[in-house]
This record gives C-alpha cells, sequence and structure tokens, in this order.
C-alpha cells in the first residue's frame, strides 16, 4: 500500500495540499448514532460525577481519543451498569424511554440486580481512568497553557476514582444517575448508562453492551475551552506530535536511507493506522505475535526501513483520499470491507471522477439516468481529455484494500494506467458491452465494471429466482471486474469467466425467454416489477457475455452467422410459433413451457440431437402454420403474416444449419454465449430470405421446402 | 586483455511467482518483476562462482502481468502461543503473480571485498586468472544442460520454474506494455555481500518500459 500511496504523497506536496495530520494514538470517536449515543461526563472538582449527557454527533466527530486496544482517554467505551434480560422489564423500560409510562425509581432500582461490569470491562475501564492518563501526562509533560492545566486537571480527577466500593468509576456513575432520575432529567440518556437490553439466549460475558463515555471537566469556563471540544483536540494532538518527533531523532546505524531515497531515523513504533469507511487499516505491518511473520531476524518497523517524515507524508495522503468528501473521486467502497481507491499523479484544480468509471455510489444509483456507465465515461473522458498538457497527469494509480481480519488487511488489486489508457479502455468497454444484437429486454444499459461480478455471481434457479444460500456465490471477485476492464485478458481467463457465468445465468435465460416469448402478461403490478428486474438483470448478463466475446475478438457481425447463435434463434422462433399457435388455435391458452424453452438447456450440450428432437415437437405447429398463413386474419396477436414470418424464418436458420451442423457437434464456452445471446435477440429485421410484408404470396414452397424440419 | 565484466542471460518461466514488496507487510504483493537480489540468486542457483559476483542488468518481461490471489495455511512452529494452544493454522495471505516468464540480464564481475570468503573460494580465485570469463562459461554450459547447483525459484521455494535455460525462441518480450512505475523496489536485503548483516537498499522511481526493466547501476558492485 506504500508504494501506491508514495506517488500521491509526492502529487500532494508538489500541489502544495497539506492535510492535516493525527498522532497515530489519537484516534476518532465512534460514529454517533440514535443508537449509539456518546455520552460526556462532567467531573466536578471534588472528583464526584456531576453530569451526564448525551452529546451531538458533529461534535463527537471531532473529537478524539489517546490510547490504544488496552484503554483510551479522554474517551473510553464503558458498559452499561446493570442487564436485565426479562420480556415484561424490557417492555416496561422501552415504555418509560418513549415517555408513555411515568418513571417508578423504585421498581428501577429493583431491576437492578444483575452487574454488568464484568472484570475485563472493571480493568478496561481502569486502564483508561490511570494508566493511559499517566502515559498522556508523561508525553505531554508541564505545559502552563490554560489546556495543559486543564488536561492536566481531568487526569487528576479521574485517577481519584479506585477499586474500592464507594471510590470507583462505577459507583459514582450509578449515584450521578439515580440522583439524576430523581429528578426526571434526561431519562433516555440515563437508562442508556443503567440497563443493558440483554438477550436472555446469550452469555452474560458474550451480552454486555458498549457505551462511548468522554470525561470533561464541568468547571472548564476557567481553562477558555472544555475537552470536548475542536480547539482542544487540536491542542493536544499538536502536542502528541511534538513529543513523538522529540522521541525520533537518533538517526538508524544499520540503514541509512529509507524505502524512498530519504535519510532514515529510526522511530522505533509501529506504523500509523488510518480509518476508512467502515473498517480501519494499519499502512503496513509484521506482528512480533506471530513468529512466523519474522524475515531475516527483523519484524515490526525494524523490517522496512520508512522515516517517520515519509509515514506521516503516506498517512495523510491516505486520510485525505478517502475523506468523505472525495467519495466517488479518489475513493469507492466495494464490499463492507473493500475499498477501492484511484488517484492521479498530479492533483488536478477540478478532478474527474475517477473512481466512477468503475461502479456507481448508492447515492448515484437512486439517480440512475446519470450513473450510468455510458454518461460517467462520457463526463470523464471530456474532462480529461479537456486538459492542458502540463496539467495532464502521467498515470492514475488504482488500488483495492480489503480488511480480511481484524488485523489485516491486503492490497488485493494494483495498477497504475495512463489517462490514455484509461480513456480506451472506458470505450472498449462499451463496445464490448454492446457487442450484442438488439433483443427485446427493455433499454441497454452498460454494466459498470464493479457490477460484473454479481452479474457472473448470481446463481439463477430454473423459476427465474436467484438461489441463495448460506454462504454467496464468489467465482469473480469485485476487482476482478476492473480487471477486465483494464487488463489484455488471456484466453483462459476469458474462458474460465463465461464458464462461470453460463452455469449459473442458464436457468434465468431460459426462464425470461420463455416469458418474453410466450408473451405472457403479468397479473399484477408486483409480477410486473419482479419481470422487468428480470428483464434488466438479462440484459446486463447478455452485456457481459457480450463483453468476454469481444474480449476475444468475436464480433457480433461474424459470431451472428455462427452456428450456435442460430440454434438460439431456432428456439426462439420455435417459442413464437408455439405461442401463436397457442394463441389461434387453444383460445390464448399458452404451455407454462414453450417449445423451444424446454430445450434450450439440452441444445447447449448437444446441438445436434435437440435439433432433430426440436424438428419432431415442431411438426404439428409447422403444418399448421403453413395453412394459417393463408387466412389472412389481422387480430392483433393472432396475425397470419407472423405464420409466415415465423415459417421463413424457421427455414433461413435451418438452411443454414443443416449444412454445418453433425452428429458429433458439441457447443464450447463460447458457443454456448452465442447461444444464450441468439436465444434472447430479436429477430432480424429484414433478411434477404424473409418476406413479410408480401402476404398474398401464394407459394406453398415458402417456409415448407427445405430443412425446417 | 582480461575484461572486468562478462554478460550472462537466460530464460526463466512458471506458472506462478513472489517477488515480494517488503512495504506490503504481513499480506505480501508481489512486484511485476524480480527484485535485483531474486534474478542474483537465480543466477546463483544455476552457478555459485565463488570469486565473482553478478550484478543483475535488467529483466524482459515476457507474459503479460497477472496477479492472484494465494493464500495458505501454515501449521508449523513459529505460529503464536495461542494458535498452537488452539490448533488453529496461520493464514498466510499474498498477492503473487500467475504464468510468469522473464528473461534476466546480468553481467559477472570479480568479487570485490575477498576478505568474508571461505578457504575453498579464496583457493579457487587463486587459481583463476579471469574468474569472470571462468564463470560465463561454466554458466551457459550448465544452462545449456539444465544443471543447477539449486533448483531456482520464483521468489518462493514453492514457486518452481516450469522452464528455465536459454532463451526461446517462441519466447517474445512485450514491447508494446506500458509503462509501470515503481517508486520504491527492494534491491538487496544483505546489500554488503555474502555473510554480510541485513541491510535493506532500496532503488527509487523505477519503471517497467517497454516491457524492461533496468536495475539501475551502483558503483559499490564494480571492483576498483
Amino acid at each position: 500500500m506504500l508504494n501506491e500511496l508514495y506517488s500521491l504523497s509526492t502529487a500532494m506536496k508538489s500541489k502544495g495540499i497539506s492535510a492535516k495530520e493525527w498522532h497515530r494514538e489519537y484516534k476518532s470517536l465512534p460514529k454517533v448514532t440514535a443508537k449509539s449515543p456518546c455520552i460526556r461526563i462532567w467531573l466536578a472538582q471534588d472528583g464526584s460525577i456531576c453530569g451526564l449527557e448525551s452529546i451531538s454527533a458533529e461534535l463527537a466527530q471531532s473529537l478524539r481519543k489517546y490510547g490504544n486496544n488496552q484503554g483510551t482517554f479522554p474517551a473510553f467505551n464503558i458498559a452499561p451498569l446493570y442487564r436485565i434480560t426479562e420480556e415484561e422489564q424490557l417492555t416496561e423500560l422501552e415504555q418509560i424511554e418513549k415517555g408513555t409510562i411515568p418513571l417508578d425509581l423504585d421498581k428501577i432500582k429493583s431491576w437492578c440486580v444483575h452487574d454488568n461490569w464484568k472484570g475485563s470491562i472493571v480493568k478496561k475501564v481502569d486502564r483508561s481512568l490511570h494508566t493511559i492518563p499517566q502515559t498522556l501526562s508523561g508525553l505531554i509533560g508541564n505545559q502552563e497553557q490554560p489546556e495543559g492545566r486543564l488536561i492536566s486537571k481531568l487526569i487528576q480527577l479521574a485517577s481519584g476514582f479506585r477499586n474500592e466500593p464507594d471510590k470507583s468509576f462505577k459507583s459514582a456513575l450509578e449515584k450521578c444517575v439515580f440522583a439524576k432520575l430523581q429528578k426526571q432529567e434526561d431519562i433516555g440518556t440515563l437508562l442508556t448508562v443503567l440497563f443493558h437490553k440483554g438477550n436472555p439466549k446469550k452469555e452474560h460475558n458474550d451480552d454486555t453492551g458498549s457505551i462511548s463515555v468522554v470525561l470533561d471537566l464541568f468547571d472548564w469556563q476557567q481553562y477558555g475551552y472544555p475537552v470536548t471540544s475542536q480547539h482542544f483536540t487540536e491542542w493536544l494532538n499538536d502536542m502528541l506530535l511534538k513529543s513523538s518527533s522529540r522521541s525520533a531523532s537518533q538517526p538508524s546505524k544499520d540503514v541509512e536511507r529509507d524505502a524512498f531515497g530519504i535519510p532514515f531515523i529510526n522511530p522505533d513504533e509501529p506504523m500509523p493506522s488510518v480509518k476508512l469507511s467502515g473498517f480501519e487499516v494499519t499502512l503496513r505491518s509484521m506482528f512480533n505475535g506471530q513468529p512466523c511473520q519474522y524475515r531475516y531476524e527483523q519484524i515490526d518497523d525494524g523490517s522496512y526501513p520508512i522515516a517517520m517524515e515519509n509515514r506521516s507524508l503516506i498517512k495523510k495522503s491516505l486520510e485525505w483520499a478517502a475523506d468523505l468528501e472525495r467519495e466517488g473521486i479518489t475513493w469507492r467502497k466495494i464490499d463492507k470491507s473493500e475499498i477501492v481507491f484511484a488517484y492521479p499523479s498530479k492533483l488536478l484544480e477540478i478532478s474527474p471522477k475517477f473512481v466512477s468509471i468503475f461502479g456507481s455510489g448508492q447515492a448515484e444509483n437512486s439517480a440512475r439516468a446519470e450513473a450510468r456507465f455510458e454518461n460517467i465515461a462520457k463526463d470523464f473522458i471530456r474532462t480529461l481529455r479537456g486538459l492542458l498538457p502540463e496539467e495532464t497527469p502521467k498515470f492514475i494509480q488504482i488500488f483495492t484494500i480489503r480488511k480480511l481480519d481484524k488485523a489485516r488487511s491486503k492490497v488485493i488489486f494494483t495498477r497504475n494506467c495512463s489517462p490514455d489508457q484509461l480513456i480506451q479502455a472506458a470505450e472498449d468497454w462499451q463496445a464490448g458491452c454492446g457487442n450484442i444484437p438488439e433483443t427485446e429486454l427493455g433499454k441497454r444499459e452498460t454494466p459498470f465494471p464493479l457490477q460484473v461480478a454479481r452479474i457472473v455471481n448470481n446463481v439463477w434457479k430454473q423459476n427465474g429466482e436467484l438461489a441463495q444460500g448460506q454462504t454467496a456465490v464468489e467465482r469473480m471477485k469485485y476487482y476482478q471486474g476492473m480487471e477486465l476492464l483494464l487488463d489484455p485478458m488471456q484466453e483462459n481467463m476469458i474462458g474460465n469467466y463465461l464458464h462461470v457465468t453460463l452455469t449459473h445465468s442458464s436457468g434465468l435465460v431460459s426462464y425470461i425467454g420463455n416469458w418474453v416469448h410466450g408473451g405472457s402478461s403479468c397479473k399484477s403490478k408486483t409480477e410486473e416489477k419482479a419481470l422487468e428486474k428480470l428483464k434488466n438483470e438479462a440484459a446486463l448478463l447478455l452485456d457481459v457475455l457480450g463483453l468476454l466475446l469481444y474480449k476475444r475478438g468475436e464480433r457480433k457481425e461474424k459470431y451472428m452467422e455462427n452456428m450456435a447463435y442460430l440454434v438460439g434463434q431456432l428456439l426462439k422462433i420455435s417459442d413464437e410459433l408455439h405461442t401463436l399457435y397457442c394463441k389461434v388455435v387453444r383460445g390464448g391458452d399458452v404451455p407454462p413451457q414453450l417449445a423451444g424453452s424446454a430445450l434450450f438447456a439440452a441444445a447447449g450440450e448437444r446441438p445436434y440431437q435437440t435439433i432433430a428432437q426440436l424438428s419432431l415437437r415442431m411438426n404439428p405447429y409447422i403444418t399448421w402454420a403453413k395453412h394459417y398463413r393463408f387466412k389472412n386474419i389481422s387480430t392483433k396477436d393472432e396475425e397470419s403474416w407472423r405464420a409466415r414470418w415465423y415459417l421463413n424464418l424457421y427455414e433461413d436458420a435451418a438452411n443454414k444449419l443443416l449444412p454445418a451442423m453433425t452428429d458429433s457437434t458439441r457447443f464450447n464456452d463460447f458457443e454456448k454465449a452465442q447461444l444464450f445471446i441468439g436465444y434472447l435477440a430479436s429477430f432480424p429485421r429484414r433478411g434477404s430470405s424473409v418476406t413479410v410484408a408480401d402476404e398474398s404470396d401464394n407459394d406453398n414452397n415458402v417456409g415448407g421446402a427445405n430443412y425446417e424440419q | 586483455m582480461v575484461r572486468l565484466s562478462y554478460p550472462i542471460a537466460m530464460e526463466i518461466a512458471g506458472n506462478t511467482a513472489m517477488w515480494t514488496r517488503p512495504d506490503s507487510g504481513d499480506c505480501p504483493v508481489s512486484y511485476p518483476a524480480p527484485t535485483y537480489s531474486a534474478v542474483k540468486a537465480i543466477f546463483e542457483s544455476v552457478a555459485w562462482g565463488p570469486g565473482v559476483e553478478i550484478i543483475p542488468t535488467k529483466v524482459e518481461l515476457c507474459a503479460p502481468i497477472q496477479y492472484h490471489s494465494y493464500c495458505t495455511n501454515y501449521g508449523g512452529p513459529l505460529r503464536s502461543t495461542k494458535s498452537i494452544k488452539e490448533g488453529n493454522n496461520y493464514q498466510l495471505y499474498a498477492t503473487v503473480l500467475i504464468d510468469v516468464c522473464y528473461r534476466l540480464y546480468a553481467e559477472v564481475v570479480p568479487y570485490k571485498d575477498k576478505s568474508r570468503l571461505p578457504e575453498s573460494a579464496v583457493q579457487w580465485d587463486k587459481k583463476t586468472t579471469s574468474p569472470g570469463h571462468a564463470y560465463q562459461s561454466i554458466f551457459n554450459r550448465r544452462l545449456k544442460r539444465g544443471q543447477c547447483y539449486s533448483i531456482p525459484t520464483l521468489g518462493w521455494k514453492e514457486f518452481t520454474p516450469s522452464y528455465f535455460g536459454e532463451f526461446r525462441d517462441t519466447t517474445q518480450v512485450l514491447s508494446d506494455a506500458l509503462p509501470i512505475v515503481i517508486p520504491s523496489m527492494l534491491r538487496r536485503v544483505f546489500a554488503k555481500g555474502y555473510g554480510s548483516p541485513v541491510s535493506y537498499v532500496y532503488d527509487n522511481d523505477l519503471v517497467i518500459r517497454n516491457g524492461v526493466l533496468e536495475y539501475p547501476q551502483r558503483s559499490e558492485n564494480y571492483a576498483q
């Protein structure tokens, strides 16, 4: 990840962009929501707790806490004081919180039975009140400024809590809660601190709940700002950064220069971590707790020389790139634990949406028209082409980080490509997705590269439903869609994706083909919506198939003459003719499975035998159509010219197929893809042998003389 | 006249390769091309010359770069105590290269610092008037015969080559490949030569242009 980010840090430096730097152990607070509030605990001069209140999400966002997994200060996590699991108590508690029933303090006290502060929580809170503040105090030293005196006072008050019944932090908190409840003040916050709504099925130790709290001094006015203020947070950060630079001042004896060529001074501390959307990543780690991670007897930051200055620059550049403001421009979340980054080697005043070309975000999805690949690619290409030569970046760095477990994250995809290459890739992508003939599946929409994995991985049942097992199918990863966009693919990789896609989507093609060819009308709005959704999925699937064929050099103009495509068309013609027959002869009673659709799966495996079987099956319909075409009927959907048209198409396809097909003909995956496309593609508008308009033609040989059966 | 350097070259291909980027830490990712030290070690695995130093000069990429996710379960003694107690494996997640093929080039020069050489090597060196030339001949002879001192590997030991030897006529250099920028690439781990302590040296701002990565020349490699 460091190599990828280094170019960004260089670009930021040259553009004069300086992102705010935060000390590596001064971390932001958890996101505040209605369900997970952050509670400010006011400490009085006598060491007691004199107030509790919930702070706003905005304020919480500007605050930080110093520490590590063992404890933090001045904000830390506690557990609610008691746990309740009984149904009756839980219901009553919710009603009190909503204000539908009044608070009965005696009853509330009677519920305080199951102490929720287990050993580990007590220890962690103890570390957060004593050990961590002492470390913090040691780092910043004695500061004469008001902020320095404020934090010293807070540390002094926090250290006053002891693990003794009347002097503990828990008892002080409980005392305050009951005093406030007595006064009926801010009941919701107080009850959140007091009770954890437990799950009776879970072990108490695994179900204690957690609340984020932050300590502050009630009499802060004399110091100018409270601890819970942006001003104080920034002051403390400056102090911590100063302390870091003081401690790392000894040049290393073994390594003169770091990995990026600047003089190496060993900071002797782990690499910093950065909080991204949804997870936190450490820039680089080789953890000494796992002896197998040692390399040449080196571990932790000793195994990779990188100077403090570069650490800081790289951390800042990742924070800058991952900023919420730049979502859709430099980063995008593609999965719950995966993020893609893209940025140019030269930063621009108006930056094109680099990552949008890979996939659209949720916000953009709501405005679907704007979020289409075609529009985004057009915008992107126009912006890049409009740049002056001196502004044009040399390359665009693209990489994906995936969180693998609690501690580790991995770069799973990394590329740098020139703007021209990216433009070319986007244009090829559009051309590839358009490598299919017209269909009756609605308006064509080019899928985004990050959408391809979902299309490939979706397993469809024969009834048009998604087969959703306990574990999601992940034959193709999201980033592989980006590979498909950017890389010249090897034939075996294309073959692999194609094989997976065909295996997974056979059910959808057969189902949607049967429905569309059968002309079934939807019985309700819900059914209509479901059909539209399926049509959309099938259209996207065909785009992917077209793209994979395009990547292999198979163009629609050529493959539409191929045997596999024609077999698909023959099945479609059979479906349509069967439907027409049912509408005219059986009064619209179309069977649930049509003649072509029933043989769709078999056609992919044994085409010759399937066509033979289809001929037998179609025999009565063809015989009927030969007579019907002369009836000159023009009732809607029962027009006699349709019979002639279908017969002509059938004959045309059969004539082309007969000489090419033998008993041993088998389709490979590329041909199967053509079969799928052929089955869902529209009929040619006007073929050389198709004479739709001339209904007066009485030549009985048309549609019956050659190989249609 | 005794020349100071003698060129050697070979081709190596395989299904999987891993040229570990140290900046990727506990989830290693591969560089697109072998590092300087990896190329040196591949040559040395064909023939290790006691009195000579092999200086890789360039590598040509002959197959498109394809990354692949790779995971191994390690169940050996170097797991954390907790994992051993609970019988859990350590999973190593890596991003490796697949279907690789390279043409490697190097120069052979007499060894600069002979003080750390083993006695047998010193004796060999004394008997040879032109160690570079001797090594070149031995190397080419062995390469032709498919002989090696130890099996060359494509980064990790488990990634054995599907081919190593002289250049094949069918191999094509990816001369139309787009440039790849590498801001920092590990050059050597034991920079001070045979038997020296760990001392990382990196090359900066490298670019793979037209499918060729040229390793920067450094004066410390050449005998004065």
